[in-house]
């Protein structure tokens, strides 16, 4: 979308949502629904508490609307509330990997073996399924680097204000992520090769 | 870094994708439709008691502007100092009815701005 489109569309959101516009939030639901489910996953690496979550989140922006500033993109706000409640989630559960994240590890807690993952679920392909265990133990900060970089395609700025980090963290947190993923197709790969 | 195998990790990540309920939209559509309700209402009640406030302090002006007039004149005929009978009348009259309308519509008035922007 050229920027100038995407400017008066972030404009018309803008006045909708001042005026708290039912019409506009249901269209603005249907649109980025799935891109706000895949994002609170990718955050909280299970499902659970997702969809509570992405209800309140859009309460928030109902509710908060006239806070949207109109030169972002409405999903860079719609992110940044559902991080918001996502990390008081995560600081209830007593859980701050996200609010103090590790900055030298992308090694996280092992996914439970009981059942798989959202993401081994949501796999749709052979390589994508090798990818899932990995993206199931990485640190929710550097799925959700990836998840905004690779599947939003935000810019680093545009990461960086979501997370509230400097965009070199951001881009380190990419490339360690990356770097973690890699290896572990590598890995999977090589367990494949010997065993067939 | 191998870009190579960049793009590849970069393609399985794009081919993870997730299938949502498809009740989620209606739910979540239901419940904004019924705190806009919620928020319209209390805005309203707000709106009311801003408004409220605004008509009890008029009266409360002019009541006390014909108060001033009355003791004016009574004043005439007695022999208080108009220092002292000013003193009395924002004391006695004035002050009391200020806060009288404050106490009553200001918390009603905080409230509805409670529930309609600070509960957010």
């Amino acid at each position: 979308m050229p920027a100038e489109t995407a400017g008066l569309e972030a404009e018309r959101i803008a006045q909708g949502l001042r005026q708290r516009d039912l019409t506009l939030l249901n269209r603005l639901v249907d649109l980025y629904q799935g891109r706000l489910v895949r994002y609170l996953i990718h955050l909280l690496g299970r499902q659970e508490h997702v969809e509570d979550m992405v209800q309140e989140t859009w309460l928030r922006v109902l509710e908060r609307g006239r806070q949207y500033d109109c030169r972002w993109r409405f999903e860079a706000w719609l992110f940044t509330i559902a991080r918001n409640l996502a990390l008081d989630l995560l600081r209830k559960k007593q859980n701050s990997s996200l609010a103090d994240p590790p900055e030298t590890g992308a090694e996280a807690v092992p996914p439970s073996a009981a059942e798989p993952s959202p993401f081994e679920a949501a796999a749709r392909s052979e390589d994508a399924a090798r990818l899932a265990s990995a993206l199931t133990a990485l640190e929710p900060i550097y799925r959700e680097a990836l998840l905004l970089r690779f599947q939003e395609e935000m810019s680093l700025q545009e990461i960086a204000n979501i997370v509230r980090a400097p965009v070199s963290t951001v881009s380190s947190r990419i490339y360690r992520g990356l770097a973690v993923l890699k290896a572990q197709l590598e890995t999977e790969e090589n367990a494949d090769g010997h065993s067939g | 870094m191998d870009t190579q195998d960049d793009q590849r990790a970069v393609r399985a990540l794009r081919e993870i994708s997730f299938e949502i309920d498809p009740g989620l939209n209606t739910r979540v559509k239901a419940a904004l439709f019924r705190r806009a309700g919620e928020l319209a209402q209390a805005q309203a009640r707000r709106r009311r008691m801003l408004t409220g406030l605004v008509i009890a302090l008029l009266m409360t002006m002019s009541g006390s502007a014909a108060v001033w007039e009355a003791v004016v004149r009574i004043a005439g005929f007695s022999r208080i100092a108009p220092p002292v009978l000013a003193a009395g009348v924002v004391l006695f009259w004035a002050l009391p009815s200020l806060c009288a309308t404050l106490l009553l519509l200001t918390p009603r008035l905080l409230a509805g701005y409670h529930e309609e922007v600070l509960a957010l």
